[in-house]
């Protein structure tokens, strides 16, 4: 997509009210206090130990650092990471 | 909670994923759509589950990702059956389970009724148990249209009656009619009121009838007040005829009560040593066993049994009854009242006299009761002044010109 065409792709998709995540395919982090982050539209791990979770999304990525950083489950869509979380990083 | 018991029905195992392109596998596993939970990284391991679907489609995805794969622990179901293959009695176990709750729910073992407020439930379970509706019965001998209909043939104020079964319980829905029934009125035949009581009229209302006596009048017991026939009188002012009805009528009569009543200045208290054993007894249908624990050797003792009948559910009592039995001792002592514990005494009988009697309606004008005691006995002695109901209802005695028609027939 040229960048001309991006932007009119963007104009339309906001006009429709089209949610970011579905249109761009925007990263969705849904954090619950310090303890728990919920992930969606991600391509796929790239690095994961217990003190720090890189993800490859569409547009950037996404660095979770912390300790005792756990994966509770991991699906295609989905992911849910606990533990303590100290940052979250776009890169 | 919900989902750990589908993993456990389906079984999952338990991984660990050696070797350097291991992102590379979680991403190939999330592509494959094979689900992976509680990862966590474990001595340059990564350890993880995943069901045994997913598993059995890992091989390629490991082959690809040059990783190694072991499982270190398997959980569920599958599993624990395989385990447990040998065991012949485990399976019949379980079917002979799986028969008995086939066989058990196609019997009633609750009953409940609701909506019942003037009716209490044991007044609808006795019928019910005139219809041979009883816990532990067959579901299917239970006509619920019937017995909705039966229930609301016995119980006039019921007016409406819903009998479901859920499941294994007996469900009676019932509204009461909540408006006052008219009460109704007795039907009497011809009749007269006659007087039962010795006083003076104080007050007569008649509804229907002749009355032969009026306000300040004296009555003696048995004499006529109303009587039930009402004259005819022709055009001439003369008595052609006699309508004969129920004499009614509210006739109030002033009369006197003479009170007496003596009771002797001694008297046989009952006090409690303090002195008590307890156990526990249990009654299976309907024969006692005690568990005392303990021979009685007390002279004069009250036992005390507290029981709790056993139930299944809400309503379906068992035979068996358990609870705590107590023995208390006690002594009899003689004693005397003094005198102002008599007098105390028999004021309170006389009081609560008096309270029944306006209870009933009566309504005291004069008390002129008087207490007397002496060594022996205590006497509260006096007339008292009332003013009550009076009037007995009697069948129509056959006045004279009734007679005088009958012989004229003749």
């Amino acid at each position: 997509m040229s960048s001309k065409s991006k932007s009119l792709y963007r104009k339309i998709s906001a006009a429709a009210q089209i949610p970011k995540d579905l249109s761009d395919g925007a990263v969705l982090v849904t954090a619950t206090g310090q303890e728990e982050l919920c992930i969606e539209n991600y391509r796929g791990i790239i690095e994961y130990t217990d003190s720090r979770l890189m993800l490859q999304t569409k547009n950037c990525r996404l660095e979770v650092l912390g300790k005792n950083l756990f994966i509770s489950y991991y699906t295609g869509e989905e992911m849910k990471v606990t533990g303590h979380i100290e940052q979250i990083n776009y890169l | 909670m919900v989902q750990q018991l589908l993993q456990y029905t389906k079984g999952y195992v338990r991984i660990r994923v050696t070797g350097s392109s291991y992102e590379r596998f979680l991403n190939m596993c999330a592509k494959h759509q094979i689900e992976l939970w509680d990862l966590l990284e474990a001595h340059n391991a990564y350890e993880m589950n995943l069901s045994i679907r997913g598993f059995k489609t890992l091989r390629p995805l490991v082959k690809k990702s040059g990783t190694k794969v072991r499982i270190i622990e398997r959980y569920g179901l599958p599993f624990f059956l395989h385990r447990h293959r040998g065991r012949k009695a485990l399976p019949c176990g379980v079917l002979f389970g799986v028969l008995l709750m086939m066989f058990l729910s196609g019997f009633i073992w609750d009953i409940h009724i609701e909506g019942n407020q003037a009716r209490t439930d044991d007044v609808i379970f006795d019928f019910l148990t005139e219809q041979r509706i009883t816990h532990g019965m067959w579901k299917s001998r239970i006509d619920c249209k019937a017995l909705a209909a039966e229930i609301r043939k016995a119980f006039d104020d019921i007016i409406w009656v819903s009998v479901k079964i859920q499941g294994t319980r007996l469900l009676i829905d019932v509204k009461e009619n909540t408006d006052l029934a008219l009460e109704e009125e007795v039907d009497y035949g011809p009749s007269d009121l006659i007087s039962d009581v010795d006083g003076v009229v104080q007050e007569i209302i008649t509804r229907s009838g002749t009355p032969v006596v009026k306000a300040g009048d004296t009555v003696k017991k048995g004499q006529p007040l109303v009587l039930g026939q009402v004259e005819i009188l022709d055009d001439a002012g003369e008595v052609a005829d006699y309508q004969y009805v129920a004499a009614d009528a509210d006739i109030y009569v002033k009369t006197t009560y003479s009170y007496n009543e003596t009771f002797s200045m001694k008297y046989i208290k009952k006090e409690y040593t303090g002195r008590m054993k307890k156990g526990v007894f249990l009654t299976v249908f309907g024969k006692n066993f005690a568990f005392t624990g303990w021979p009685v050797s007390y002279e004069a003792s009250d036992v005390v049994k507290e029981g709790h009948q056993l139930r299944v559910t809400e309503n379906f009592y068992l035979p068996v009854t358990v609870g705590k039995i107590e023995c208390r001792e006690y002594e009899l002592i003689e004693k005397t009242y003094s005198k102002e514990e008599a007098v105390r005494k028999a004021k309170e009988s006389l009081a609560k006299f008096l309270w029944k009697m306006q209870e009933k309606g009566v309504q005291i004008l004069q008390n002129n009761v008087k207490i007397e005691t002496g060594v022996k006995s205590c006497t509260a002695r006096g007339e008292i002044e009332i003013t009550r109901r009076a009037g007995k209802r009697v069948e129509r005695t056959l006045g004279v010109d009734a007679e005088e028609r009958i012989q004229a027939n003749e």
